[in-house]
Parts: structure tokens; sequence; C-alpha cells
């Protein structure tokens, strides 16, 4: 099976975000760079579903300390984080 | 680097728009050195204002000083240089506060135990050494091997790594953070720490990050804005500890309950104010750290709360414990999504209330076990748990627009959401504030009765919570721990500096400061109102309340456990309060009676106060020199029965204001009338009124005195109620029939609960202690004594009203005693001068002859009794027929 590139997973990643925690907004909205973590989108409760469903998806394991804002507060880094982890 | 051998990192702290900016101002343009100019001139200010208020004392006045030359300076220094020049600050205030030797103790421990965590060895054997380390500082700490005289050390050393190495290590483990020998020092030597030991747990990984990430005079002005904000929150904890906190006996309606609640919760404003003061510090020096506290009052869920209250500590739990358990768990098979975040949000908040044990540990040197302290977290765990769930299920309203496209109804419901959860956490807070959980509940059974003015109080308060949660509570994310390096890089991406922003923030501070300095003796202050006056000038200085000073003292005789456990003023204090100072007398000198009394003199025995100083007893009982039963012709004999300041607690039996006035009166009696005067000390240390009427009866007649000095304090309710509750709930008979008929009237048994049995027999306190003084002066007259009523004040520790003290005037004056009143011994000079220590009030050497001055004076400027006892006019064996005729009014029986 090929490893999905780091574009398909930040689109997975926008559908899960809209579909769990912005019902209703426009999705041109949020873009790749627009923050998570410091903008209230993402907080444990959401942080721990995308860590579910990340595994889930994609079948990725992170690691505790890779909850941090460094990682999780763009759909960028997240991407990037993931795409690195299946290479 | 993930451990091993550190870097010398000095040349690369500063990058970014910061490592720009730095190099702008040491190019010297006048642009850029205004706006610094601008935000110095704001820390000078706030200097001041730390200094006229004597805010955390006169240590962090001296380290707030060196904080103000310390920024400048380093602002200038070349980038490389930065980190080392902080971490010189921190040590240089570890000198200021400690002492050099000390100083030096603390950062060579430190040094081993950061050198620890960079052996070039396995993490596993690091940790050993590290854990090795820690168990050798916890038997100092604990007493079980003595340090001597660097016993102080501990609680810094505590205060600094017992937590920032959990972290640091962490990060290590994990590579979470660039690792560099200045910037270790600089994580773990912070200068704000020395005074401040309940300090934030700053992240390693957050500290390294946020190090000017954004142009060096915004992170300063933030800085200055957090220290003006950390002050008038201090300012406002001190209105409340001082006039609003009560005592849980003092709660009588639904009213009185609600009050208790809140001012309980509004303590915290000493834990949320601090560390605004201590972040706001690290701004200066480049820690461009994120907020610790976010409108804290105004949270809308727990979970919110949670978020918002001590962000530092939410963040770290998440860190170390909720993530890492909650992964594994998910990974188990058998435990659900919900189950494993039940059992992490569980397990965090089992560790939350161990770690604040064991921070209590490195602070006090004792273990905290308490149960309204694992009530508190175990619900809190509880309710945080359900709100997650809740939020798991139900999706929380999220928006990607600013403001969020909010309408009234969410405003509404914000409100109400926000009223609800603020009346949650100050049921929790009063619980977990409670001395135990009987007293909790004994609180609730007062508050049955609904007096008229309760649901204005109430639905005021609750309105006005409802209102600014709509308004101000719905601020997203941005404050919040993990938002801190994301904010930096958004706050960079910005293009130089911000004159307007600048000139408000600094406006902020410039006003908060003019508010906090308004001269409270200006005529525009004093004549509108001398009580808002007073109020003014009272929180310009750090002084207990009466509830706690009533504490403090009594701990002083009893071994009160964790008295302070949720008083931040008495926490400061105790810590303040060198090993084995709380110990109470020692020795064969002092007894229990298993009577009223509860304690007494031995007679021709001695024992040691907890400074060291002997107190002798004479042959017959009394803490003074030797005297015999049978009063020497042409003696004037002046009895005085009184508490420990009057026992002459820690100073000398010679060194008593007792004594200097009966030396004195010898020196001076030029008169012939009487050939000596003899004033005997029959005071021990915590007797109230009625142990003194006791005394008075049991010991002083026998002496046959001409004179009564009843020395009195500003605790005569208070001990009346507090002797009579504990005799009745130990089951000892009460001296007196009228207090029986009172304890009795009033349904007061062994088994009813000290608070309810408090706050009944408050309302009754007057009356009992006119009963008391009226006998005493009764008993006097029968028998041809003078009696003579003095009340004698305690230094730093009076009550900023003199509401009640004027009562017990009026008392004594209606029973028929003469009056001295010793308030003003104290005047004209510093608290610090006349008292033992900060956390003991008891008069000194220089108290006592202050004391002594006062009362001398007042004899002579006492028409009556200068004319009675220094005079010439009465000869000594007319004395007695003298005093038989009464001074004012007749005794009522």
């Amino acid at each position: 099976m090929v490893a999905p590139n780091q574009d398909e997973i930040a689109r997975g990643i926008k559908e899960f975000i809209l579909r769990e925690f912005l019902p209703g907004e426009n999705p041109d909205e949020l873009t790749a760079t627009t923050p998570l973590v410091t903008a209230g989108i993402l907080d444990s409760v959401g942080t721990l579903k995308l860590v579910m469903y990340i595994e889930e998806k994609w079948g990725a394991r992170l690691s505790a300390h890779e909850t941090d804002v460094e990682y999780m507060n763009t759909i960028g880094n997240i991407a990037k984080l993931i795409s690195n982890k299946l290479k | 680097m993930g451990g091993g051998v550190m870097a010398a990192d000095s040349k690369v702290p500063i990058s970014g728009p910061g490592r720009a900016a730095a190099e702008a101002f040491r190019a010297g343009g006048a642009a850029d050195f205004l706006p610094f100019l601008w935000v110095t001139g704001q820390v000078a200010l706030l200097t001041w204002v730390v200094d006229v208020y004597e805010i955390e004392q006169a240590a962090f006045g001296h380290v707030m000083q060196l904080t103000l030359v310390g920024f400048v300076v380093h602002h200038f220094l070349p980038p490389a240089l930065k980190l080392p020049f902080f971490v010189l600050i921190s040590v240089l205030a570890l000198g200021l506060v400690l002492g050099a030797v000390n100083a030096a103790w603390v950062v060579a421990v430190g040094l081993a135990l950061i050198g620890a965590c960079h052996l070039p060895i396995s993490f596993g054997k690091r940790i050993a050494m590290v854990v090795t380390l820690g168990a050798t500082m916890v038997a100092f700490q604990a007493g079980w091997v003595s340090s001597g005289k660097i016993s102080v050390i501990w609680p810094i050393l505590g205060s600094m790594f017992c937590f920032r190495l959990v972290v640091y290590l962490y990060d290590m483990r994990t590579q979470g953070g660039a690792f560099g020998f200045w910037r270790s020092l600089a994580y773990f030597f912070m200068s704000p720490n020395v005074c401040f030991l309940l300090f934030p747990v700053v992240d390693y990984k957050t500290f390294c990050k946020t190090y000017y990430n954004d142009e060096p005079v915004r992170v300063y002005q933030s800085g200055a804005t957090w220290i003006s904000r950390g002050v008038v929150q201090l300012v406002l904890y001190r209105f409340v500890y001082q006039f609003l906190v009560m005592d849980p006996s003092e709660v009588a309606s639904a009213g009185d309950l609600f009050r208790y609640m809140v001012t309980t919760l509004l303590l915290y404003l000493k834990v949320s104010g601090t560390f605004h003061v201590i972040v706001g510090m690290l701004h200066l020096f480049g820690f461009n750290l994120p907020e610790t506290h976010h409108r804290w009052l105004l949270a809308s869920s727990f979970v919110d709360y949670w978020q918002r209250i001590n962000i530092y500590w939410k963040e770290f739990m998440a860190k170390l414990v909720f993530y890492p358990v909650n992964f594994r768990l998910s990974q188990r098979e058998g435990i659900s999504e919900k189950g494993a975040l039940v059992l992490s949000v569980g397990i965090s908040f089992f560790f939350t209330w161990l770690l604040h044990s064991y921070q209590w540990f490195w602070i006090r040197g004792t273990y905290l076990l308490a149960a309204p302290d694992m009530a508190f977290w175990g619900i809190l765990g509880l309710l945080l748990a359900v709100n997650m769930l809740w939020q798991q299920k139900f999706v929380r309203k999220r928006s990607l627009k600013k403001g969020g496209g909010w309408s009234w109804k969410s405003d509404l419901s914000l409100g109400l959401r926000t009223v609800l959860t603020f009346m949650a956490i100050c049921v929790l807070w009063s619980l977990w504030g409670a001395e135990s959980i009987g007293e909790w509940l004994a609180m609730w059974a007062q508050a049955v009765r609904v007096e008229p003015g309760d649901v204005g109080l109430i639905g005021g308060v609750l309105l006005a919570v409802g209102l600014a949660g709509a308004m101000l509570g719905r601020s997203q994310r941005e404050w919040t721990y993990q938002g801190a390096a994301g904010k930096g890089v958004a706050k960079a991406a910005a293009t130089g500096l911000n004159w307007r922003q600048l000139g408000w923030a600094g406006a902020g501070v410039l006003a908060s400061c003019a508010v906090l300095m308004t001269p409270v003796k200006t005529r525009l202050v004093y004549h509108a109102s001398p009580q808002v006056a007073s109020v003014l000038k009272s929180l310009r200085t750090s002084r207990l309340n009466v509830r706690d000073a009533a504490i403090l003292e009594h701990g002083y005789y009893e071994d009160l456990t964790h008295a302070e456990r949720f008083n931040p003023q008495l926490f400061e204090l105790y810590s303040k309060m060198p090993a084995g100072m709380d110990v109470r007398i020692k020795g064969e000198g002092i007894r229990p009676t298993h009577d009223f009394r509860r304690r007494e003199l031995v007679p021709a025995q001695s024992a040691v106060f907890s400074n060291g100083i002997e107190l002798k007893v004479s042959a017959h009982g009394l803490r003074d020199r030797e005297y015999d039963l049978h009063k020497p012709a042409g003696t004037l004999r002046i009895a005085v029965v009184g508490a420990s300041e009057v026992m002459g607690w820690g100073v000398e039996n010679h060194e008593t204001f007792e004594n200097l006035l009966e030396d004195w009166l010898n020196t001076h009696n030029t008169t012939d009338r009487y050939s000596r005067y003899e004033v005997m000390n029959f005071a021990v240390s915590g007797y109230g009124a009625i142990e003194k009427l006791i005394v008075l009866e049991q010991r002083v007649l026998d002496f046959d005195p001409d004179v009564l000095f009843y020395m009195a304090n500003k605790k005569e309710y208070q001990l009346v109620i507090d002797r009579i509750v504990e005799a009745v709930r130990a089951g000892v008979s009460l001296p007196y029939d009228f207090l029986e008929t009172i304890t009795a009237e009033e349904g007061i048994d062994r088994d009813t609960h000290k608070v309810l049995a408090k706050g009944r027999l408050r309302p009754r306190a007057p009356e009992m202690l006119g009963l008391v003084y009226n006998r005493v002066a009764s008993l006097c007259r029968d028998r041809g004594i003078q009696p003579v009523w003095v009340y004698v004040p305690q230094p730093g520790a009076e009550p900023p009203n003199r509401r009640d003290i004027n009562k017990f005037f009026g008392h004594a004056e209606e029973a028929g005693f003469d009056i001295l009143d010793l308030s003003d011994a104290f005047a004209g000079a510093s608290t610090d001068e006349l008292r033992m220590a900060e956390w003991d009030s008891h008069p000194n050497v220089a108290g006592h002859r202050a004391l002594a001055e006062c009362l001398k004076r007042k004899l002579q400027e006492h028409p009556r009794l200068s004319h009675l006892l220094l005079g010439d006019g009465v000869p000594i064996d007319r004395v007695g027929q003298v005093f038989k005729e009464p001074s004012r009014v007749q005794t009522k029986e």
C-alpha cells in the first residue's frame, strides 16, 4: 500500500476538523496555517479525538509529547508530522 | 542534544525579530531608544509601588530594585551575554535575600543537580543519580539529618527544582528543547524564585522557545503590564483578606455563607497576582512566557476553569500525566475511549493532589494530608471528567470567525453557565478552605436563615459575574500555555513596533500606579471619608487579619496542624519561620491543669520559649521575681493578670514591662509614703477574661494586693467564646453559673460542632465579657483593691478598626474600672523593631520597654491613679479605704 502524501493527509485532517469541531463553517477559512490550538479549536478532548482519528485513518501512532502545540497548532504541521512518521 | 554533555549555548539565545531588534537597539537609534525608555519608566514606577506597598516584604522590594537595574543593563548587552547576565542577577538576588554563604550553597547544590542530568551515562542512571540527590535533600528538609545553619536553603532549592527538574528531564528524554549551560542555569535559577517559593511550573521547552521570540520592547511592555496586573491583584487580595474574609463561626445566614465562599475563592488573588508578577519580571529579561491565569473567575465550565486557572500547572499535568496515561490506556485492549479519558483525568487529579502535598513538603518540611484537600481534588477531577465526556459527545461551539459569531442567546447562555460554574467553584473552594469536612457542613447548617439583605447581595454578585462572563468570558485560548510558541511566531510576523499598542499598554500601567499611589492623607480623600483613608492606609502594609492573627497566636500554645494549609498569608509567614520556632513552651515550668484554665505555671520550675529564652517560675508560681505571700509593711502591691504578652513571652524575667514598671516605681519613689512597690505578674500565656477572673479568685487575693491591673488585649471577646467552646467540647465544667446558663440557652453541648457553637455564642460575647468584668471589679472593691483595666496592644497585630476594642472600653468603664489605654505605646517606631519576629507579634525587649514607658506616662497623666499610686495625698494604711470608694459607677450584679 502506498503511503499518502502530505497534501492528502492535510485534506483528511481538514475534513475531520470541519466535521467534528467546525460544522457549518466556511471550509475556505480553514487553511493549512490556521492556528488550531492557540485559537481554541483544538483543546485536550479535541486533540485526543484527532489523535484517535489519525491512528485509525493512517495507522500513524503518535507519542504523548507530540500533542504539543509545536506539532498540533496547524493542519500543515500535523500533516508534516504524520507524513514523516509514515515514511 | 538529548542529554549528556551540555553545549555552551550563550551564543544562540536570540533569534528572529528579537535578535534584529536587540542589535538595532545596541546601534543606539533614538527611535528605538524611546520605547525602551517608556517601558523603563513604567518598571521604575512599579518598583516604587512595590516598595510603598511592601509587596511580599522588604526582600522583594530589594529584588525588584535589582531587577530594574539589571533590566536596563541586560537590554544593552550583546545577545551572547544576556543569559549569563540574567543568571548573575539571579545569583545576586539569592545573595541579597539569603546571604552569601547560603546563596553559594544553593548554587552549588543546584549545579550538582543539573550536572547529574548531564552526566555521560545512560538516561536511567542519570535519573537514579538525580533521585539519590533528591532523597538526600529530602532527609535535610525533613530534619532527619541536620543541615545546621544552611537549613534555609532547602525550601528555596525545593521550589526551584522539585518540578522543573522533572520537566527538564522529560524534555531531555523527548528531545523537547535545546540544552546548554547558561540556558539551564537560567531555567533553574530564576531571580524572582528567591522571594516566591510558590512558583509557577515553567515548562522548559516553552522557556526556550519563547526567549526573545518577539520584538524586545514588546516583550518588556507585556512584562510591565503583567507586573502591574499582579500588583493590583495583590492589593485587591489585601483588601479581601483584611476586610472581607470571615471566620466560619461568623456564618449565621445564607448571605454570610455566600460571602464566606466568595471571599475564600478571592483569596486566590494572592497566587494569581504573585504569578503575574513573577512572569512579568521574567519578561523583562526576554522570556516571553505566556499568561499564568486568564480571567479565572469567568470560567463557563469545569474544563474551561481548569484551562484558565494556574495554566502552567494544567499544562504540566497534561504533558507529564494526562497525555502519556491516556495514550497508554488507549492502546490497551478492553479500555474504551471514554474509559481511557475518565481514568487519565482521575490519575491526573490524583497526581495533582499528591504533587501539591509534595510541593508543600519542600516549602514547609511537613507532609500535607487533609480530608478537605482530597475531597476537593477528587470532586473537581470527577466534575472535569464528566464535563470532558459531555464535550466529547456534544462538541462545544467553535468558530473560525473573530468573535465567534455570537448572538444574544449565546451571550445569555454563556452568562448563565459562568454563574453556575462560579457558584460550583465557590462551593468547592469553601470545602478546600475548611479545616475539616465537619466544619464545612456546620457552616451550611448555619446558613438556613435568610436575612433581608441576603437576596440582594447574592443576586447582585451573581448578576455581575453573569454579565462579566457574557461580555468578557468568551475569549478563545490565546492565553493558553501551549499557545505561547505559536503566539510568538504570529507576533513575529508583525513588522516593527506599534507605538499605539505600546502607548495604551503603558498608559494602563501608569493608570494602575496612579490609583495605587493616591496619597491617602490628602484632604480630598481624608475629608471625604476618614474610613476610606484608613482602609487605603492599611492596604499599604502586609498584616494578618484578626482571624489569622488569632490562629497564629493560638499556634504558639496549641498544635494547630496545617493551620496555614489554605491560607496564603499564614503560609507565607510559616514558610519564613526557621525550623523549631513553631514549637510551644517546653519544659517543666508549665503544665496542663485539666480544668478551664488548661495550663498553669509550676512553682520553682523553668521552661524555655521557642527562641531559647528561659521562663523562670517563682516559688509562688509566678513568671516573676520572688515575693513573700504576706505583703511587707509599707508596700504597695499591684497584681497583674494577663496573657502571654504580659507574662513576657520570649523575653527575660527582668525585661517584662511589669518589672520595668516596678523598677521605675521603686527608683522614683520620693514620697516616702510607700517603702516599696511590688508589681506581681500572675499572667499566663493564652489566658482570656474568664481565666483571669479565676486567677484573681484563686490566687491573687491570697497576696493581698492594693491594686489589680487587668491587662486586656484585642481578643477579649474571642477568647471568651473559644475557651467556653473548647471546655464544653472537652467535657470540662464551666467555672461560673452564668456561663452554664448561657451555653444551655444556646443549646451547646459537647457534641455541637465548634463552628456552630462559636456562631451561637458570638452574639452573647459582649454580655459574657460584661459579666466577667463586673465580677472582677466587684471582687476587687469588696477587698479594697483598686481595679484598673489596661489595654495592651500588640506590635503590628492590631485590627485596622477599633470597633470591638471600643466596646471593651465600654464594658470596663461600666464595671467601674479605672482605665489606662496603652494603644499608642508603639507609635513612632517600626513594627519590626518592637515585635519578636514577623511570625510572632509578641513584644520583644524594645516592645516591653515601650509598653513600660507608656504605662508610666498614662499613670502619671491619670488624675486619680497618679494621686493614689504616685502622689503624696494618701497614707499607705488608707489606700485600701480610698480604693473601696467606687471611682465611677456601681457594678451591676
